[in-house]
């Protein structure tokens, strides 16, 4: 009942930010729908979205679960995607090129986040602060790598060269481009709910997540479990940025990513940190990415759906108030 | 050297307001990462009214208004609901981003878009009224938070709110005035930056500068002076890389000179971050018995 009320709440509040944009609440929704589930293709587009959303948010929502507010998924992302690209492109024998561009991507991913870890572990630096500047250090070190050391050997466009055919995911759905990256996401989720659930490293998490001085009074050691926290939410987002270039671009360009390391905040929180609900909210928002394609005819900019995450949140914040209260 | 120093002055008015609102708001306990989106609403704001009306600094009021009402959210749900801090200031900038873009995309900017009057100087040199209102309120900042009741109110209220709560304060509803108090100064920010470093309004314009901000608080040592001292220093940088890049003599590729601002913000901390301590009850709710 208490979540019925906040999603209608939610919804009015949408519809008023879009009637007062001059445009058509159920307009949008209706292109949205049809952007999102319109034909085989567009339906092939949301789970393409949905694959790097999944990745993101899963890295999002280990972190937060250890109470590590790491907001550098997006740098994290584009550091995978440089480094996929780097290693996918190297003139090494065909049949190790894939799974090396992917390891090399998560060891990116990794490698940023960790920057954090140590900025916090041994400098005290917050890391909502840390991560939120190096999402901006990547950004530039995308565009100076597609102009510079990455760039295409006819040094024409501001781009990488592309991968080649044997190095790229292979496509999952005929006639579509939804690539095998998707079921590695699928894969992801339920490995990391078992890590999370099932093993003494998630154990460990849950409880500095609960509060670092008891879990510190139960022997758990903080420090480490923050820097594995961070490596492997790192190399999470790392490995979407990987699959984003094995699976669809083939090569890195400048600006890479559409924000799916901010998103993934949104698809961690909706899913309540949980990692197998985290796949029902990544295709939600999966849905949203590939609708927004279609939002523009409906006289609203795509960046409504930015409007939609920060509604979802209000959403989310609500409910969970409601609950509290409820108790 | 002093044309130097006056564009620094006015590229440091953005990042300086910003940083001194969020001071008092820190040093109640609260922290607020959507100052980035609060500058982005000031941004949008200030460009769209004086362009309707002809009057800059009716863009401005209007801009700490908007402002003030985003901040105004944030407090309902960090304080109000005792909402994760981190989590609601982070839903501020989402809502900021998107509201600014549909919003900017729909209300197509018509007529001249006014600029602040230039006081004095001209050119990259030219300071305007909201610069100098900054650099006043400075030294009024301190005054205030380290020589008034208030302050002393505000102070306790992060370090120890169960002992301003025993003294009778309502410790909730001066955090809640600290947000709104921050929100109007970024409103002001934003306001200098699109009608006054700027005339226009671009998405993201603010680049980041609300979150460098944040920093500036970490390197000012949570207060005034620092504040001004750090954000000085930033938009010297800042300058500095500008020129250098406008002379062209030093043959640095572009995106590096793009990601300094950042770089040094990082550096800073590292060397800054062991040695200072933030207000002990930093983000954390206060439940008044």
């Amino acid at each position: 009942m208490k979540l019925i009320a906040c999603i209608l709440g939610g919804l009015l509040l949408l519809a008023a930010v879009i009637l007062a944009a001059n445009a058509s609440p159920f307009a949008v929704a209706a292109a949205l729908v049809r952007g999102a589930f319109g034909s085989k293709d567009s339906i092939a587009n949301t789970l393409i979205q949905t694959t790097p959303l999944l990745l993101t948010g899963l890295g999002v929502g280990l972190a937060f679960k250890g109470k590590l507010f790491n907001i550098g998924a997006e740098g994290q992302f584009l550091l995978g995607a440089v480094f996929a690209i780097w290693a996918g492109t190297q003139k090494l024998p065909t049949p190790v090129l894939l799974p090396l561009a992917l390891l090399a991507g998560a060891l990116g991913g990794a490698l940023w986040a960790g920057l954090a870890a140590a900025l916090k572990l041994w400098r005290g630096v917050q890391e909502v602060l840390s991560t939120l500047l190096l999402n901006f250090v990547a950004i530039q070190l995308v565009a100076w790598m597609v102009r510079g050391p990455l760039q295409e050997a006819v040094k024409q466009y501001p781009q990488s060269d592309k991968l080649a055919v044997s190095s790229r995911l292979a496509f999952l759905w005929q006639g579509t481009q939804l690539h095998q990256g998707f079921l590695v996401a699928l894969f992801l989720a339920v490995i990391i709910w078992v890590y999370l659930s099932k093993t003494a490293a998630g154990f460990a998490l849950r409880t500095v997540g609960a509060g670092a001085e008891a879990a510190e009074a139960a022997g758990i050691s903080v420090a480490k479990t923050t820097w594995g926290t961070f490596l492997l939410s790192g190399a999470l987002s790392g490995l979407a940025g990987a699959i984003q270039i094995c699976g669809v671009t083939y090569f890195l360009a400048d600006p890479y990513s559409k924000g799916y390391g901010y998103t993934a905040i949104a698809v961690a929180l909706l899913a309540n940190l949980s990692p197998l609900w985290t796949i029902l909210t990544a295709l939600f928002f999966g849905a949203l990415t590939a609708g927004a394609t279609e939002v523009q005819s409906a006289g609203v900019s795509s960046v409504v759906i930015q409007v939609l995450q920060a509604v979802t949140l209000l959403t989310v914040l609500t409910y969970g108030w409601l609950r509290e209260r409820g108790k | 050297m002093i044309p130097f120093l006056l564009q620094t002055l006015t590229f440091a008015t953005p990042v300086l307001l910003a940083a001194l609102g969020a001071v008092f708001a820190e040093r109640a306990g609260v922290v607020n990462i959507g100052l980035e989106g609060l500058l982005l609403v000031g941004a949008l704001v200030a460009v769209l009214v004086s362009a309707a009306t002809g009057q800059p600094y009716l863009g401005v009021l209007a801009a700490v208004v908007a402002a003030v009402a985003m901040a105004g959210i944030f407090a309902v749900f960090a304080i109000g609901l005792k909402r994760d801090q981190v989590i609601v200031g982070t839903t501020i900038n989402f809502l900021a981003l998107g509201a600014t873009g549909v919003f900017y995309r729909a209300l197509k900017i018509s007529g001249e878009v006014r600029t602040l009057p230039v006081l004095f100087g001209d050119g990259s040199t030219a300071i305007n009224a909201i610069t100098l209102l900054g650099l006043f309120l400075i030294p009024v900042g301190q005054w205030l938070l380290y020589r008034t009741r208030l302050g002393v109110m505000v102070r306790s209220a992060g370090e120890k709110p169960e002992a301003v709560a025993a003294a009778g304060v309502f410790v909730n509803r001066l955090r809640t005035l600290t947000i709104l108090v921050s929100g109007a100064l970024c409103g002001m920010g934003g306001a200098s930056l699109s009608i006054g470093i700027a005339n226009t309004f671009t998405e993201e314009m603010t680049g980041g500068r609300g979150f460098i901000a944040l920093a500036v608080i970490v390197f000012g040592r949570w207060n005034p002076l620092g504040v001004l001292s750090a954000a000085l220093l930033f938009a010297a940088a800042d300058v500095w890389q500008t020129r250098l890049q406008a002379q062209g003599t030093l043959h640095i590729p572009y995106p590096i000179f793009l990601a300094l601002p950042y770089v040094l913000t990082l550096l800073a901390l590292a060397i800054r971050g062991a040695k200072v301590k933030p207000p002990a009850h930093l983000g954390e709710p206060f439940e008044q018995g």
